[in-house]
């Protein structure tokens, strides 16, 4: 019907990135991206309307802090998944803390379009502004006593620091094991890891295997 | 009086009745349609053109705060968000699942625009404003085929000023609450 008024270019001459999900584009998010509103991540991995693979990490177990113990998200194919800011969540095996956003988080994963292997797990999160940020946060895995915080005020310093701050979360937590020694039941937990295995020391690849 | 803590929400694509919902801070919409209907794609305009989106196997689409767009057969008129709506497209076997999310913590979200721009010229017909986050999500959508029905009610208010091209018909949200000429737009546009 706007044909009449419709440009004669295809849209990739006007609008840059206007298909996130297109293979030359889509590689931009396999690190964060902060695109007009939102922060967004895609990672490719296998994706059935089971469960989750990632091809570097194995099963991929996302877990959610409530008040009534842990529970699995049980991410999988065309299951949009929305965790609201506040809630204490971490994905086993993947990043050895709990990660308590002020904003949202919302997951969403498409199967592997049909000749593809891999599928695109979809993660959005609306941009923090001002004092809104994000704590890397560890709990006694026995009693769910917290530990030790960080917080990073995201919106005033800025996402690009945001892994930095991850660093010193887990660098701090690690080299005093006194604040890895439950108050609450005396249980001593194992060391943290950052999401990103290359930063992996020996011990906290061993960590990851472990939790 | 307490508020209910909800750790998790989860919304299975294509079971639900095609109804927004408002889920913490997001407004999402999803549905499934057969694969032989005629596709729901976007249009939107960016500096008085109008571009069409392709209706991509898998379509992650961004239409930014403050951009005009429709979505063809979803909703007879152009709307303009506040806050960055999120477009997704995914065909899978014999269906094609459509999602729709708009972010509420953007400091520009609340004002929607709901316009009609001439097929043939651009020029705009019609254009109203609906503070959404003060009057809520539903109510936009009661305000918007209210408006329709305004903008079909006379072929005056659907001619265009610029040109003199008569408008087709607009529609609201819900194909069930089609009257005729609104279905006759939702076949059209």
């Amino acid at each position: 019907m706007f044909a009449v008024v419709g440009v004669d270019r295809p849209i990739e001459q006007v609008v840059n990135d206007w298909d996130f999900l297109d293979e030359k584009i889509v590689k931009k998010f396999t690190t964060w991206q902060e695109v007009g509103g939102n922060i967004i991540g895609i990672r490719r991995r296998e994706i059935t309307l089971k469960e989750i693979i990632d091809p570097k990490k194995g099963k991929f177990n996302s877990v959610t802090m409530t008040p009534d113990g842990l529970i699995s998200k049980n991410h999988k194919a065309l299951k949009m998944h929305i965790t609201p800011g506040g809630v204490p969540h971490r994905v086993e095996h993947s990043f050895g803390f709990w990660h308590v956003n002020d904003m949202d988080e919302l997951y969403l994963p498409i199967p592997a379009a049909p000749g593809e292997v891999h599928g695109h797990f979809i993660v959005v999160m609306q941009t923090p502004t001002e004092k809104e940020g994000e704590s890397f946060a560890q709990y006694c895995q026995v009693c769910l006593t917290l530990l030790h915080e960080h917080y990073f005020a995201t919106g005033r310093e800025g996402f690009t620091n945001l892994w930095h701050a991850e660093r010193i979360a887990i660098g701090t937590y690690n080299s005093d094991p006194k604040l890895r020694h439950c108050p609450e039941c005396g249980h001593d937990n194992p060391i943290a890891y950052c999401a990103n295995m290359v930063k992996d020391t020996p011990e906290q690849a061993e960590a990851r295997r472990l939790w | 009086m307490t508020t209910p803590y909800t750790p998790a929400y989860d919304i299975y694509l294509g079971e639900g009745d095609g109804s927004w919902q408002e889920v913490s801070r997001y407004q999402v919409w999803n549905n499934r349609y057969p694969l032989s209907e005629p596709p729901l794609s976007v249009v939107e305009r960016r500096d008085g053109n109008v571009l069409r989106v392709p209706d991509n196997v898998r379509l992650m689409h961004r239409i930014p705060a403050g951009t005009p767009y429709h979505v063809e057969h979803l909703f007879g008129f152009w709307r303009t968000t506040g806050s960055d709506t999120i477009f997704i497209r995914a065909e899978v076997e014999d269906n094609v699942y459509y999602t729709i999310f708009v972010g509420t913590h953007a400091t520009g979200f609340g004002i929607e625009t709901l316009a009609w721009y001439c097929p043939r010229c651009a020029a705009e017909v019609r254009a109203l404003t609906f503070d959404l986050k003060r009057f809520g999500l539903q109510q936009f959508w009661t305000f918007a085929l209210a408006q329709a029905r305004e903008f079909n009610a006379s072929p005056a208010a659907r001619t265009c000023g610029g040109c003199g091209h008569i408008h087709p018909y607009a529609y609201g949200w819900e194909p069930q609450a089609d009257q005729p000429t609104e279905r006759e737009g939702r076949t059209l546009w």
